[in-house]
């Protein structure tokens, strides 16, 4: 009895050992990989017109996971927050309503996303990648002078290409470095008077992010 | 490899730092600047009015009780009012010669009001309609009030009221103008700050001349 239990913990071993040399002589290929990053996100088209200014207050998480060498598919969560400041200026309304004040416009958006990846050179230190996701994205909306805080909330179908290439800090290392960039858009619009009408919002992410990498 | 770790970690926390600011919270907004808000009757025709009549104090509304008030401030403050009006040709007249517009001048004060409903400061100690000679009647604006959900920073309220149609109003004094300045009670503005924001009241309503 004895023996066969140690026989059945030796032949697991073995085999544990093996797949770890297996992995081992695999390099550089990951079989999953999770990413944190910052984001830098510039507005565009409609969006740029609520907000223009580029917002270095965002980032994003990622999951991927290898179906077979090279392809990908994966999750993506992030979160970007955008405000200007306007100088005081008079606003009118079309119904004899006038405010001078400081204004500030803001928004915050949430992407969660599900997405697919191509990754051209998955056993080379530097894996360069393209992928496209799509998803939902919560946004938030505000024009604020003072306490006065106008603002919607919604819920849009998002999509975004992205452009990137993964950095792998050696060839057994569990860590590397992701750079990339994702154009975005997404189905939300909104209305604060009849002059200030928004639909579909675009922008650009350049995300820098550090990398986890399982074999 | 320490080290290098270390300022990987303190690059991290920076940018997770950055990528978390939002925008100034509501205090320092506050602080900034005051806020001129106005509205006017888009229906009505302000040449129609030749000549006007302003309360004799400055009603201060605060969360227990209310007074009227004539010392320098409120005085500089109903004189800038006075000083506008005149500019745009109306003329000053004693409330009990008929004038054709009646202003109301009231700061209020409420630290602790989270909701308002537009003209509660009416039963809170504010100018009584029978002071301008109608005891019967209510105020009433013609269109859709500035929303104001609280007034804990201090604000001015300066209200135009229709003496000359009262009677053809249904025993209604119609506000054909309302403006507010916001902001009073945060400590950094100064009665002169005030005084040239009662200036950006008029100047955003252009609407208000006599001729």
């Amino acid at each position: 009895m004895k023996k066969i239990f140690l026989s059945i913990i030796a032949a697991l071993l073995l085999t544990v050992t093996v797949q770890a040399q297996e992995k081992a002589a695999s390099g550089y290929n990951p079989t999953s990989l999770y990413t944190l990053s910052w984001t830098l996100g510039v507005p565009l088209g409609s969006f740029n017109n609520f907000i223009n200014t580029v917002s270095p207050a965002g980032g994003n998480f990622t999951g991927r996971y290898f179906l077979k060498k090279g392809l990908a598919v994966g999750f993506e969560f992030g979160w970007n927050n955008y405000y200007k400041k306007y100088p005081r200026n008079t606003y009118y309304g079309g119904d004899g309503l006038a405010v001078t004040g400081i204004f500030y416009t803001y928004s915050f958006v949430v992407p969660w996303k599900v997405g697919a990846y191509y990754y051209f050179m998955p056993s080379a230190i530097a894996d360069p990648y393209v992928g496209l996701s799509f998803g939902g994205d919560y946004m938030e909306e505000h024009i604020m002078v003072q306490e006065y805080d106008i603002y919607n909330t919604q819920w849009g179908f998002t999509m975004s290409p992205e452009l990137g290439v993964l950095i792998k800090f050696g060839k057994y290392s569990h860590w590397g470095a992701n750079v990339s960039a994702q154009y975005w858009f997404n189905t939300n619009s909104f209305t604060f008077t009849d002059v200030d009408s928004y639909s579909t919002m675009q922008g650009l992410n350049f995300n820098v992010g550090l990398t986890y990498l399982l074999r | 490899m320490k080290k290098k770790i270390k300022l990987l970690a303190m690059v991290a926390a920076v940018m997770f730092m950055i990528s978390c600011a939002t925008y100034p919270g509501m205090d320092s907004r506050l602080a900034e600047d005051l806020v001129v808000i106005t509205k006017y009757d888009v229906g009505t025709n302000f040449t129609q009015y030749k000549t006007f009549s302003i309360v004799d104090s400055v009603s201060v509304i605060s969360d227990r009780d209310s007074s009227k008030i004539l010392d320098a401030q409120a005085q500089a403050l109903l004189n800038q009012i006075i000083g506008n009006m005149q500019a745009r040709g109306y003329q000053k007249v004693n409330r009990t010669a008929k004038p054709d517009l009646g202003i109301n001048v009231g700061v209020v004060k409420i630290t602790n009001v989270t909701y308002y409903y537009p003209g509660w400061y009416w039963d809170n100690g504010y100018y009584n309609p029978a002071y301008w000679g109608y005891p019967s009647y209510n105020y009433w604006y013609p269109y859709y009030p500035p929303a104001v959900s609280t007034y804990s920073t201090g604000t001015v309220i300066i209200d135009m009221v229709d003496l000359k149609n009262a009677p053809a109003h249904n025993n209604k004094l119609y506000i054909e103008w309302i403006a507010l300045i916001r902001g009073l009670m945060t400590g950094y503005h100064t009665l002169q700050d005030v005084l040239d924001n009662v200036d950006q009241c008029f100047a955003q309503t252009p609407q208000i001349r006599a001729n």
